[in-house]
Protein backbone atom coordinates (compact mmCIF):
# COMPACT_ATOMS: atom_id res chain seq x y z
CA UNK A 1 0.00 0.00 0.00
CA UNK A 2 2.71 2.49 0.88
CA UNK A 3 4.75 1.63 -2.21
CA UNK A 4 1.69 2.77 -4.13
CA UNK A 5 1.76 5.97 -2.10
CA UNK A 6 5.50 6.27 -2.71
CA UNK A 7 5.04 5.78 -6.42
CA UNK A 8 2.27 8.38 -6.57
CA UNK A 9 4.23 10.94 -4.59
CA UNK A 10 7.38 10.59 -6.67
CA UNK A 11 5.29 10.73 -9.86
CA UNK A 12 3.65 13.97 -8.80
CA UNK A 13 6.89 15.47 -7.56
CA UNK A 14 8.57 14.63 -10.82
CA UNK A 15 5.92 16.50 -12.82
CA UNK A 16 6.10 19.65 -10.74
CA UNK A 17 4.56 21.67 -13.50
CA UNK A 18 1.07 20.31 -12.94
CA UNK A 19 1.39 21.27 -9.27
CA UNK A 20 2.88 24.74 -9.41
CA UNK A 21 1.02 26.07 -12.44
CA UNK A 22 -2.42 26.03 -10.81
CA UNK A 23 -0.92 27.77 -7.78
CA UNK A 24 0.51 30.41 -10.04
CA UNK A 25 -2.92 30.85 -11.57
CA UNK A 26 -4.51 31.24 -8.15
CA UNK A 27 -1.94 33.79 -7.03
CA UNK A 28 -2.26 35.75 -10.23
CA UNK A 29 -6.07 35.85 -10.24
CA UNK A 30 -6.12 36.89 -6.57
CA UNK A 31 -3.70 39.64 -7.50
CA UNK A 32 -6.05 40.75 -10.25
CA UNK A 33 -8.96 40.92 -7.85
CA UNK A 34 -6.90 42.76 -5.25
CA UNK A 35 -5.89 45.36 -7.83
CA UNK A 36 -9.28 45.80 -9.40
CA UNK A 37 -11.51 45.77 -6.36
CA UNK A 38 -10.68 48.74 -4.08
CA UNK A 39 -12.55 47.14 -1.15
CA UNK A 40 -10.29 44.06 -1.32
CA UNK A 41 -7.24 45.98 -0.12
CA UNK A 42 -8.53 46.49 3.38
CA UNK A 43 -10.23 43.15 3.30
CA UNK A 44 -13.58 43.98 4.88
CA UNK A 45 -15.96 43.75 1.94
CA UNK A 46 -18.13 40.67 1.74
CA UNK A 47 -17.26 39.63 -1.82
CA UNK A 48 -13.85 38.52 -0.74
CA UNK A 49 -14.82 35.13 0.64
CA UNK A 50 -16.91 34.33 -2.41
CA UNK A 51 -14.16 35.31 -4.84
CA UNK A 52 -11.63 33.44 -2.78
CA UNK A 53 -13.56 30.20 -2.91
CA UNK A 54 -14.53 30.53 -6.54
CA UNK A 55 -10.87 30.91 -7.44
CA UNK A 56 -9.97 27.89 -5.33
CA UNK A 57 -12.58 25.85 -7.20
CA UNK A 58 -11.36 27.02 -10.59
CA UNK A 59 -7.75 26.27 -9.71
CA UNK A 60 -8.74 22.81 -8.61
CA UNK A 61 -10.55 22.42 -11.90
CA UNK A 62 -7.31 23.11 -13.73
CA UNK A 63 -5.30 20.51 -11.88
CA UNK A 64 -8.17 17.99 -12.03
CA UNK A 65 -8.05 17.94 -15.80
CA UNK A 66 -4.54 16.51 -15.80
CA UNK A 67 -5.05 14.28 -12.77
CA UNK A 68 -5.51 11.00 -14.63
CA UNK A 69 -4.18 12.20 -17.95
CA UNK A 70 -0.60 11.06 -17.46
CA UNK A 71 -1.52 7.54 -16.37
CA UNK A 72 -4.25 7.31 -18.99
CA UNK A 73 -1.75 7.94 -21.78
CA UNK A 74 0.95 5.71 -20.31
CA UNK A 75 -1.50 2.88 -19.63
CA UNK A 76 -0.69 2.78 -15.93
CA UNK A 77 -4.37 3.47 -15.32
CA UNK A 78 -5.32 0.05 -16.64
CA UNK A 79 -2.71 -1.60 -14.46
CA UNK A 80 -4.16 0.14 -11.46
CA UNK A 81 -7.68 -0.93 -12.32
CA UNK A 82 -6.75 -4.55 -12.88
CA UNK A 83 -4.13 -5.08 -10.25
CA UNK A 84 -5.75 -3.33 -7.30
CA UNK A 85 -7.34 -5.92 -5.03
CA UNK A 86 -9.02 -3.08 -3.17
CA UNK A 87 -10.25 -0.65 -5.84
CA UNK A 88 -11.60 1.80 -3.26
CA UNK A 89 -8.16 2.21 -1.70
CA UNK A 90 -6.28 2.56 -4.97
CA UNK A 91 -8.59 5.33 -6.20
CA UNK A 92 -8.70 7.00 -2.78
CA UNK A 93 -4.92 7.06 -2.68
CA UNK A 94 -4.73 8.69 -6.09
CA UNK A 95 -7.25 11.33 -4.99
CA UNK A 96 -5.40 11.85 -1.70
CA UNK A 97 -2.15 12.53 -3.52
CA UNK A 98 -3.95 14.93 -5.83
CA UNK A 99 -5.44 16.68 -2.81
CA UNK A 100 -1.98 16.99 -1.26
CA UNK A 101 -0.69 18.69 -4.36
CA UNK A 102 -3.67 21.01 -4.79
CA UNK A 103 -5.97 21.57 -1.83
CA UNK A 104 -3.41 21.29 0.91
CA UNK A 105 -0.83 23.29 -0.97
CA UNK A 106 -3.28 26.16 -1.42
CA UNK A 107 -4.01 26.05 2.27
CA UNK A 108 -0.34 26.51 3.06
CA UNK A 109 -0.30 29.59 0.86
CA UNK A 110 -3.26 31.21 2.62
CA UNK A 111 -1.05 33.61 4.66
CA UNK A 112 0.42 34.91 1.41
CA UNK A 113 -3.03 35.33 -0.13
CA UNK A 114 -4.26 36.91 3.08
CA UNK A 115 -1.54 39.54 3.07
CA UNK A 116 -2.21 40.18 -0.60
CA UNK A 117 -5.89 40.80 0.15
CA UNK A 118 -5.18 42.83 3.26
CA UNK A 119 -6.78 40.47 5.73
CA UNK A 120 -5.91 40.73 9.40
CA UNK A 121 -3.28 38.19 10.35
CA UNK A 122 -5.36 36.51 13.03
CA UNK A 123 -7.93 35.41 10.41
CA UNK A 124 -5.31 33.35 8.54
CA UNK A 125 -5.52 30.34 10.82
CA UNK A 126 -9.35 30.03 10.71
CA UNK A 127 -9.26 30.38 6.93
CA UNK A 128 -6.65 27.64 6.70
CA UNK A 129 -8.82 25.43 8.88
CA UNK A 130 -11.83 26.06 6.65
CA UNK A 131 -9.80 25.21 3.57
CA UNK A 132 -8.41 22.02 5.04
CA UNK A 133 -11.97 20.90 5.77
CA UNK A 134 -13.41 22.08 2.45
CA UNK A 135 -10.84 21.17 -0.22
CA UNK A 136 -11.04 17.35 0.18
CA UNK A 137 -14.65 17.49 -1.00
CA UNK A 138 -13.51 19.46 -4.03
CA UNK A 139 -10.81 16.93 -4.95
CA UNK A 140 -13.10 13.96 -4.32
CA UNK A 141 -16.06 15.25 -6.32
CA UNK A 142 -13.75 16.62 -8.98
CA UNK A 143 -12.06 13.25 -9.40
CA UNK A 144 -15.36 11.78 -10.63
CA UNK A 145 -15.48 14.30 -13.46
CA UNK A 146 -11.76 13.99 -14.13
CA UNK A 147 -12.07 10.21 -14.41
CA UNK A 148 -14.99 10.54 -16.80
CA UNK A 149 -13.50 13.13 -19.11
CA UNK A 150 -9.93 11.78 -19.19
CA UNK A 151 -10.73 9.96 -22.43
CA UNK A 152 -11.90 13.03 -24.29
CA UNK A 153 -9.55 15.01 -26.46
CA UNK A 154 -10.69 18.38 -25.07
CA UNK A 155 -12.45 17.31 -21.91
CA UNK A 156 -11.85 20.52 -19.95
CA UNK A 157 -15.08 22.29 -20.81
CA UNK A 158 -17.24 19.25 -20.17
CA UNK A 159 -15.41 18.63 -16.93
CA UNK A 160 -16.35 22.12 -15.78
CA UNK A 161 -19.97 21.71 -16.87
CA UNK A 162 -20.23 18.38 -15.06
CA UNK A 163 -18.44 19.26 -11.86
CA UNK A 164 -19.15 22.91 -11.04
CA UNK A 165 -22.78 22.27 -10.09
CA UNK A 166 -21.51 19.65 -7.66
CA UNK A 167 -19.14 22.17 -6.09
CA UNK A 168 -22.01 24.51 -5.25
CA UNK A 169 -22.62 23.32 -1.67
CA UNK A 170 -18.89 23.52 -0.89
CA UNK A 171 -18.78 27.04 -2.34
CA UNK A 172 -21.81 28.19 -0.37
CA UNK A 173 -20.72 26.89 2.98
CA UNK A 174 -17.04 27.65 2.36
CA UNK A 175 -17.64 31.30 1.63
CA UNK A 176 -20.09 31.50 4.55
CA UNK A 177 -17.29 30.22 6.79
CA UNK A 178 -14.69 32.62 5.49
CA UNK A 179 -16.93 35.70 5.59
CA UNK A 180 -17.76 34.78 9.20
CA UNK A 181 -14.08 34.24 9.95
CA UNK A 182 -13.10 37.56 8.38
CA UNK A 183 -15.65 39.48 10.43
CA UNK A 184 -14.56 37.56 13.51
CA UNK A 185 -17.84 35.73 14.06
CA UNK A 186 -17.95 32.05 14.98
CA UNK A 187 -18.19 29.87 11.85
CA UNK A 188 -18.85 26.52 13.58
CA UNK A 189 -22.16 25.83 11.83
CA UNK A 190 -21.09 26.19 8.18
CA UNK A 191 -17.83 24.44 9.04
CA UNK A 192 -19.67 21.36 10.25
CA UNK A 193 -21.61 21.32 6.98
CA UNK A 194 -18.36 21.56 5.06
CA UNK A 195 -17.05 18.65 7.09
CA UNK A 196 -20.18 16.69 6.28
CA UNK A 197 -19.67 17.25 2.54
CA UNK A 198 -16.03 16.22 2.73
CA UNK A 199 -16.68 13.07 4.74
CA UNK A 200 -19.69 11.99 2.68
CA UNK A 201 -17.84 12.51 -0.60
CA UNK A 202 -14.92 10.63 0.97
CA UNK A 203 -17.25 7.66 1.31
CA UNK A 204 -19.14 7.90 -1.97
CA UNK A 205 -16.90 9.59 -4.52
CA UNK A 206 -14.19 6.91 -4.90
CA UNK A 207 -16.79 4.37 -6.02
CA UNK A 208 -18.09 6.73 -8.68
CA UNK A 209 -14.51 7.54 -9.73
CA UNK A 210 -13.74 3.85 -9.95
CA UNK A 211 -16.78 3.26 -12.17
CA UNK A 212 -15.85 6.29 -14.28
CA UNK A 213 -12.28 5.07 -14.71
CA UNK A 214 -13.50 1.67 -15.86
CA UNK A 215 -15.61 3.44 -18.48
CA UNK A 216 -12.97 5.82 -19.76
CA UNK A 217 -10.23 3.19 -19.87
CA UNK A 218 -12.14 1.48 -22.64
CA UNK A 219 -12.29 4.75 -24.49
CA UNK A 220 -8.68 4.58 -25.63
CA UNK B 1 -66.59 32.55 -15.43
CA UNK B 2 -64.63 35.00 -13.30
CA UNK B 3 -64.21 37.52 -16.12
CA UNK B 4 -67.45 38.95 -17.49
CA UNK B 5 -66.15 39.79 -21.01
CA UNK B 6 -63.49 38.34 -23.25
CA UNK B 7 -61.79 41.73 -23.25
CA UNK B 8 -61.36 41.48 -19.50
CA UNK B 9 -60.03 37.96 -19.90
CA UNK B 10 -57.33 39.26 -22.22
CA UNK B 11 -56.44 42.22 -20.05
CA UNK B 12 -56.70 40.41 -16.70
CA UNK B 13 -56.64 43.87 -15.09
CA UNK B 14 -53.12 44.62 -16.11
CA UNK B 15 -51.42 41.24 -15.61
CA UNK B 16 -52.62 39.84 -18.90
CA UNK B 17 -49.34 40.31 -20.78
CA UNK B 18 -47.40 38.29 -18.22
CA UNK B 19 -49.96 35.52 -17.94
CA UNK B 20 -50.39 35.12 -21.69
CA UNK B 21 -46.62 35.29 -22.21
CA UNK B 22 -46.13 32.42 -19.75
CA UNK B 23 -48.96 30.35 -21.24
CA UNK B 24 -47.79 31.11 -24.75
CA UNK B 25 -44.29 29.82 -24.09
CA UNK B 26 -45.71 26.76 -22.36
CA UNK B 27 -47.87 25.90 -25.36
CA UNK B 28 -44.88 26.56 -27.61
CA UNK B 29 -42.57 24.29 -25.60
CA UNK B 30 -45.10 21.46 -25.41
CA UNK B 31 -45.92 21.72 -29.11
CA UNK B 32 -42.27 21.80 -30.16
CA UNK B 33 -41.58 18.68 -28.12
CA UNK B 34 -44.65 16.98 -29.51
CA UNK B 35 -44.00 17.88 -33.15
CA UNK B 36 -40.26 17.15 -33.00
CA UNK B 37 -40.93 13.63 -31.76
CA UNK B 38 -43.74 12.99 -34.19
CA UNK B 39 -41.79 14.23 -37.23
CA UNK B 40 -38.69 12.28 -36.29
CA UNK B 41 -40.75 9.12 -35.79
CA UNK B 42 -42.46 9.54 -39.13
CA UNK B 43 -39.10 10.11 -40.82
CA UNK B 44 -37.59 7.03 -39.20
CA UNK B 45 -40.61 4.85 -40.04
CA UNK B 46 -40.62 5.91 -43.69
CA UNK B 47 -36.86 5.23 -43.86
CA UNK B 48 -37.44 1.74 -42.50
CA UNK B 49 -40.36 1.14 -44.84
CA UNK B 50 -38.23 2.29 -47.80
CA UNK B 51 -35.46 -0.04 -46.72
CA UNK B 52 -37.90 -2.96 -46.73
CA UNK B 53 -39.24 -2.05 -50.16
CA UNK B 54 -35.70 -1.98 -51.57
CA UNK B 55 -35.02 -5.35 -49.97
CA UNK B 56 -38.25 -6.78 -51.37
CA UNK B 57 -37.40 -5.34 -54.79
CA UNK B 58 -34.00 -6.96 -54.83
CA UNK B 59 -35.60 -10.19 -53.74
CA UNK B 60 -37.97 -9.80 -56.67
CA UNK B 61 -35.11 -9.29 -59.13
CA UNK B 62 -33.08 -12.23 -57.88
CA UNK B 63 -36.21 -14.42 -58.32
CA UNK B 64 -36.71 -13.15 -61.90
CA UNK B 65 -33.08 -13.73 -62.87
CA UNK B 66 -33.07 -17.25 -61.36
CA UNK B 67 -36.27 -18.00 -63.35
CA UNK B 68 -34.63 -16.78 -66.60
CA UNK B 69 -31.55 -18.98 -65.97
CA UNK B 70 -33.76 -22.07 -65.38
CA UNK B 71 -35.97 -21.53 -68.45
CA UNK C 1 -50.18 -15.72 -3.94
CA UNK C 2 -46.96 -13.77 -3.22
CA UNK C 3 -45.03 -16.50 -5.06
CA UNK C 4 -46.87 -15.75 -8.29
CA UNK C 5 -46.51 -11.99 -7.83
CA UNK C 6 -42.75 -12.18 -7.48
CA UNK C 7 -42.67 -14.65 -10.40
CA UNK C 8 -44.58 -12.26 -12.65
CA UNK C 9 -42.42 -9.36 -11.45
CA UNK C 10 -39.28 -11.30 -12.29
CA UNK C 11 -40.76 -12.15 -15.66
CA UNK C 12 -41.60 -8.50 -16.20
CA UNK C 13 -38.02 -7.65 -15.30
CA UNK C 14 -36.62 -10.03 -17.91
CA UNK C 15 -39.07 -8.78 -20.48
CA UNK C 16 -37.90 -5.22 -19.83
CA UNK C 17 -34.60 -6.36 -21.20
CA UNK C 18 -36.05 -6.76 -24.68
CA UNK C 19 -36.80 -3.53 -26.53
CA UNK C 20 -39.19 -5.40 -28.83
CA UNK C 21 -41.56 -6.29 -26.02
CA UNK C 22 -41.33 -2.69 -24.73
CA UNK C 23 -42.08 -1.32 -28.21
CA UNK C 24 -45.24 -3.37 -28.55
CA UNK C 25 -46.52 -2.88 -25.01
CA UNK C 26 -46.17 0.90 -24.97
CA UNK C 27 -48.12 1.36 -28.19
CA UNK C 28 -51.44 1.91 -26.47
CA UNK C 29 -49.80 3.46 -23.38
CA UNK C 30 -48.55 6.28 -25.57
CA UNK C 31 -51.99 6.81 -27.07
CA UNK C 32 -53.65 6.69 -23.67
CA UNK C 33 -51.26 9.22 -22.16
CA UNK C 34 -51.66 11.44 -25.20
CA UNK C 35 -55.45 11.58 -24.95
CA UNK C 36 -55.42 12.09 -21.19
CA UNK C 37 -52.79 14.82 -21.46
CA UNK C 38 -54.82 16.67 -24.11
CA UNK C 39 -58.02 16.54 -22.06
CA UNK C 40 -56.40 17.41 -18.73
CA UNK C 41 -54.31 20.27 -20.10
CA UNK C 42 -57.26 21.76 -21.95
CA UNK C 43 -59.57 21.57 -18.94
CA UNK C 44 -56.83 22.78 -16.58
CA UNK C 45 -55.93 25.76 -18.74
CA UNK C 46 -59.49 26.95 -19.19
CA UNK C 47 -60.28 26.37 -15.53
CA UNK C 48 -57.12 28.06 -14.28
CA UNK C 49 -57.25 30.97 -16.70
CA UNK C 50 -60.88 31.85 -16.76
CA UNK C 51 -62.69 30.39 -13.78
CA UNK C 52 -60.28 30.36 -10.84
CA UNK C 53 -60.62 33.46 -8.61
CA UNK C 54 -57.61 35.80 -8.59
CA UNK C 55 -55.24 35.85 -5.63
CA UNK C 56 -56.13 38.68 -3.21
CA UNK C 57 -52.49 39.82 -3.06
CA UNK C 58 -51.14 39.14 -6.54
CA UNK C 59 -54.29 39.51 -8.57
CA UNK C 60 -54.36 37.57 -11.84
CA UNK C 61 -50.63 37.08 -12.29
CA UNK C 62 -50.84 34.08 -9.91
CA UNK C 63 -52.45 32.16 -12.83
CA UNK C 64 -48.93 31.59 -14.09
CA UNK C 65 -48.64 29.17 -11.17
CA UNK C 66 -50.79 26.70 -13.14
CA UNK C 67 -47.98 26.47 -15.65
CA UNK C 68 -44.91 27.16 -13.54
CA UNK C 69 -45.48 24.63 -10.78
CA UNK C 70 -46.28 21.63 -13.01
CA UNK C 71 -43.27 22.37 -15.23
CA UNK C 72 -40.96 22.52 -12.20
CA UNK C 73 -42.42 19.38 -10.64
CA UNK C 74 -42.31 17.31 -13.82
CA UNK C 75 -38.76 18.44 -14.66
CA UNK C 76 -37.61 17.31 -11.22
CA UNK C 77 -39.36 13.96 -11.45
CA UNK C 78 -37.88 13.47 -14.94
CA UNK C 79 -34.42 14.08 -13.49
CA UNK C 80 -35.16 11.61 -10.71
CA UNK C 81 -36.36 9.16 -13.36
CA UNK C 82 -33.08 9.56 -15.22
CA UNK C 83 -31.23 8.85 -11.98
CA UNK C 84 -33.18 5.63 -11.51
CA UNK C 85 -32.60 4.69 -15.16
CA UNK C 86 -28.92 5.47 -14.65
CA UNK C 87 -28.75 3.16 -11.66
CA UNK C 88 -30.48 0.34 -13.53
CA UNK C 89 -28.31 0.99 -16.55
CA UNK C 90 -25.10 0.81 -14.53
CA UNK C 91 -25.96 -2.19 -12.39
CA UNK C 92 -27.86 -4.41 -14.83
CA UNK C 93 -26.51 -2.93 -18.09
CA UNK C 94 -30.03 -2.75 -19.58
CA UNK C 95 -30.26 -1.22 -23.06
CA UNK C 96 -33.64 0.30 -22.21
CA UNK C 97 -32.09 2.35 -19.41
CA UNK C 98 -29.96 4.35 -21.82
CA UNK C 99 -32.90 4.63 -24.20
CA UNK C 100 -34.87 6.12 -21.28
CA UNK C 101 -32.15 8.66 -20.47
CA UNK C 102 -31.77 9.69 -24.11
CA UNK C 103 -35.56 10.05 -24.39
CA UNK C 104 -36.04 12.04 -21.19
CA UNK C 105 -33.27 14.58 -21.78
CA UNK C 106 -34.90 16.89 -24.33
CA UNK C 107 -38.20 17.15 -22.46
CA UNK C 108 -36.38 17.54 -19.12
CA UNK C 109 -34.25 20.39 -20.40
CA UNK C 110 -37.15 22.21 -22.06
CA UNK C 111 -39.43 21.86 -19.00
CA UNK C 112 -36.71 23.09 -16.63
CA UNK C 113 -36.11 26.08 -18.91
CA UNK C 114 -39.87 26.62 -19.07
CA UNK C 115 -40.11 26.49 -15.27
CA UNK C 116 -37.34 29.08 -14.94
CA UNK C 117 -38.84 31.33 -17.61
CA UNK C 118 -42.39 31.16 -16.29
CA UNK C 119 -41.05 31.70 -12.77
CA UNK C 120 -39.31 34.88 -13.77
CA UNK C 121 -42.33 36.09 -15.76
CA UNK C 122 -44.41 35.45 -12.65
CA UNK C 123 -41.83 37.17 -10.44
CA UNK C 124 -41.96 40.35 -12.49
CA UNK C 125 -45.42 41.61 -11.39
CA UNK C 126 -45.28 39.91 -7.96
CA UNK C 127 -41.80 40.70 -6.68
CA UNK C 128 -40.99 43.38 -9.19
CA UNK C 129 -37.86 41.63 -10.49
CA UNK C 130 -37.21 39.14 -13.29
CA UNK C 131 -34.88 37.02 -11.20
CA UNK C 132 -35.05 36.32 -7.48
CA UNK C 133 -32.15 34.58 -5.74
CA UNK C 134 -34.66 32.38 -4.02
CA UNK C 135 -33.62 28.90 -2.94
CA UNK C 136 -35.88 27.18 -5.43
CA UNK C 137 -34.98 29.27 -8.43
CA UNK C 138 -31.25 28.73 -7.93
CA UNK C 139 -31.59 24.97 -7.42
CA UNK C 140 -33.75 24.74 -10.57
CA UNK C 141 -31.05 26.63 -12.45
CA UNK C 142 -28.41 24.23 -11.11
CA UNK C 143 -30.59 21.31 -12.19
CA UNK C 144 -30.66 22.81 -15.68
CA UNK C 145 -26.86 22.76 -15.71
CA UNK C 146 -26.84 19.17 -14.48
CA UNK C 147 -29.18 18.31 -17.38
CA UNK C 148 -26.94 20.13 -19.85
CA UNK C 149 -23.92 18.34 -18.39
CA UNK C 150 -25.45 14.98 -19.21
CA UNK C 151 -26.46 16.21 -22.65
CA UNK C 152 -22.93 17.48 -23.38
CA UNK C 153 -21.42 14.25 -22.10
CA UNK C 154 -23.63 12.18 -24.39
CA UNK C 155 -22.65 14.32 -27.34
CA UNK C 156 -18.96 13.95 -26.55
CA UNK C 157 -18.77 10.16 -26.50
CA UNK C 158 -19.22 8.38 -29.81
CA UNK C 159 -19.18 4.76 -28.77
CA UNK C 160 -22.73 3.77 -27.77
CA UNK C 161 -22.03 1.48 -24.85
CA UNK C 162 -19.53 3.85 -23.19
CA UNK C 163 -21.85 6.79 -23.75
CA UNK C 164 -24.64 4.86 -22.08
CA UNK C 165 -22.59 3.96 -19.02
CA UNK C 166 -21.06 7.43 -18.67
CA UNK C 167 -24.45 9.13 -18.94
CA UNK C 168 -25.89 6.64 -16.45
CA UNK C 169 -23.13 7.40 -13.96
CA UNK C 170 -23.47 11.18 -14.30
CA UNK C 171 -27.25 11.11 -13.94
CA UNK C 172 -26.90 8.92 -10.86
CA UNK C 173 -24.28 11.22 -9.30
CA UNK C 174 -26.44 14.21 -10.22
CA UNK C 175 -29.54 12.75 -8.61
CA UNK C 176 -27.64 12.12 -5.37
CA UNK C 177 -26.57 15.77 -5.38
CA UNK C 178 -29.93 17.36 -6.18
CA UNK C 179 -31.21 17.29 -2.58
CA UNK C 180 -27.81 18.40 -1.25
CA UNK C 181 -27.69 21.36 -3.61
CA UNK C 182 -31.34 22.18 -2.94
CA UNK C 183 -30.83 22.19 0.82
CA UNK C 184 -27.62 24.17 0.79
CA UNK C 185 -29.15 26.77 -1.53
CA UNK C 186 -32.21 27.02 0.72
CA UNK C 187 -29.95 27.32 3.78
CA UNK C 188 -27.82 29.99 2.09
CA UNK C 189 -30.89 31.80 0.87
CA UNK C 190 -32.69 31.97 4.19
CA UNK C 191 -29.44 33.35 5.58
CA UNK C 192 -29.63 36.35 3.27
CA UNK C 193 -33.29 37.22 3.01
CA UNK C 194 -36.44 35.91 4.70
CA UNK C 195 -38.05 33.03 2.80
CA UNK C 196 -40.15 34.81 0.21
CA UNK C 197 -43.67 33.83 -0.88
CA UNK C 198 -43.74 30.04 -1.06
CA UNK C 199 -45.26 28.82 -4.30
CA UNK C 200 -47.06 25.67 -3.43
CA UNK C 201 -48.62 25.88 0.02
CA UNK C 202 -51.56 23.81 -1.20
CA UNK C 203 -53.64 23.69 1.99
CA UNK C 204 -53.56 27.47 2.43
CA UNK C 205 -55.16 27.96 -0.99
CA UNK C 206 -58.93 27.63 -1.33
CA UNK C 207 -60.11 24.51 -3.19
CA UNK C 208 -61.16 26.29 -6.37
CA UNK C 209 -57.58 27.57 -6.64
CA UNK C 210 -55.57 24.39 -6.23
CA UNK C 211 -57.98 22.04 -8.01
CA UNK C 212 -57.03 23.42 -11.43
CA UNK C 213 -53.42 23.12 -10.32
CA UNK C 214 -53.94 19.42 -9.64
CA UNK C 215 -55.50 18.98 -13.06
CA UNK C 216 -52.61 20.81 -14.72
CA UNK C 217 -49.99 18.80 -12.82
CA UNK C 218 -51.67 15.54 -13.89
CA UNK C 219 -51.90 16.87 -17.41
CA UNK C 220 -48.17 17.68 -17.47
CA UNK C 221 -47.30 14.23 -16.11
CA UNK C 222 -49.46 12.59 -18.79
CA UNK C 223 -47.80 14.73 -21.45
CA UNK C 224 -44.37 13.75 -20.08
CA UNK C 225 -45.43 10.09 -20.17
CA UNK C 226 -46.61 10.44 -23.74
CA UNK C 227 -43.55 12.34 -24.91
CA UNK C 228 -40.92 10.23 -23.17
CA UNK C 229 -42.48 6.94 -24.22
CA UNK C 230 -42.83 8.01 -27.85
CA UNK C 231 -39.23 9.23 -27.84
CA UNK C 232 -38.16 5.90 -26.37
CA UNK C 233 -40.03 4.06 -29.11
CA UNK C 234 -38.34 6.27 -31.68
CA UNK C 235 -34.95 5.60 -30.10
CA UNK C 236 -35.69 1.86 -30.18
CA UNK C 237 -36.55 2.05 -33.88
CA UNK C 238 -33.26 3.81 -34.49
CA UNK C 239 -31.16 1.37 -32.51
CA UNK C 240 -32.92 -1.80 -33.61
CA UNK C 241 -33.25 -0.68 -37.24
CA UNK C 242 -31.55 -3.71 -38.70
CA UNK C 243 -33.09 -6.36 -36.50
CA UNK C 244 -35.49 -8.92 -37.91
CA UNK C 245 -38.52 -7.84 -35.86
CA UNK C 246 -38.23 -4.26 -37.08
CA UNK C 247 -37.86 -5.53 -40.66
CA UNK C 248 -41.06 -7.53 -40.27
CA UNK C 249 -42.81 -4.62 -38.68
CA UNK C 250 -42.18 -2.45 -41.72
CA UNK C 251 -42.17 -5.22 -44.34
CA UNK C 252 -43.57 -4.00 -47.63
CA UNK C 253 -47.10 -5.45 -47.87
CA UNK C 254 -46.66 -6.25 -51.57
CA UNK C 255 -44.15 -5.01 -54.05
CA UNK C 256 -46.03 -2.37 -56.10
CA UNK C 257 -47.02 -3.97 -59.42
CA UNK C 258 -45.69 -1.02 -61.46
CA UNK C 259 -42.11 -1.73 -60.44
CA UNK C 260 -42.21 -5.46 -61.22
CA UNK C 261 -43.57 -4.83 -64.77
CA UNK C 262 -40.62 -2.71 -65.83
CA UNK C 263 -37.87 -5.01 -64.43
Amino acid sequence: MNQLLQRELTATLRTRGSVTNPLGFLLLSLLLFALVDPGAQDGHNSYLSGIFWVLILLTNLLSLDTMFRRDFDSGALEQMLISAHMPFVAVLLRIFVHWLSSGLLMTLFVPLFGLLLGLQTETFLPIMLVMVVGTPAVSLLGSIGAALTVGFSRGGTILALLILPLFLPVLIFGSACISAAISGLSFAAPLTWLGLFSSSSLLLAPWATWAALKISVEMQ
Amino acid sequence: MYFSTIGELIAMDGHGSFVWLAYGTTVLVLLVNLMATRLATRKQESALRWRQEVAALQQQQTNNTTEQNDS
Amino acid sequence: MSGSVTASLKQLWHKLGSPRWFYQITRNWVRGFGVMAAVLLLVGCIWGLAFAPPDYQQGNSFRIMYVHVPAAMVSQSLYLGMGVAGFIGLVWRMKLADVAIAATLPLGISLTALALFSGSVWGRPTWGSWWEWDGRTVSTLVMLFLYLGIYALREAIAEADLRARAAALVSLVGTVNIPVIKYSVEWWNTLHQPASFTLTEKPAMPAEMWLPLLVMVLGFYCFAGHNVLSRMRLEILRREANTRWVAELFAAKSVPASITKES
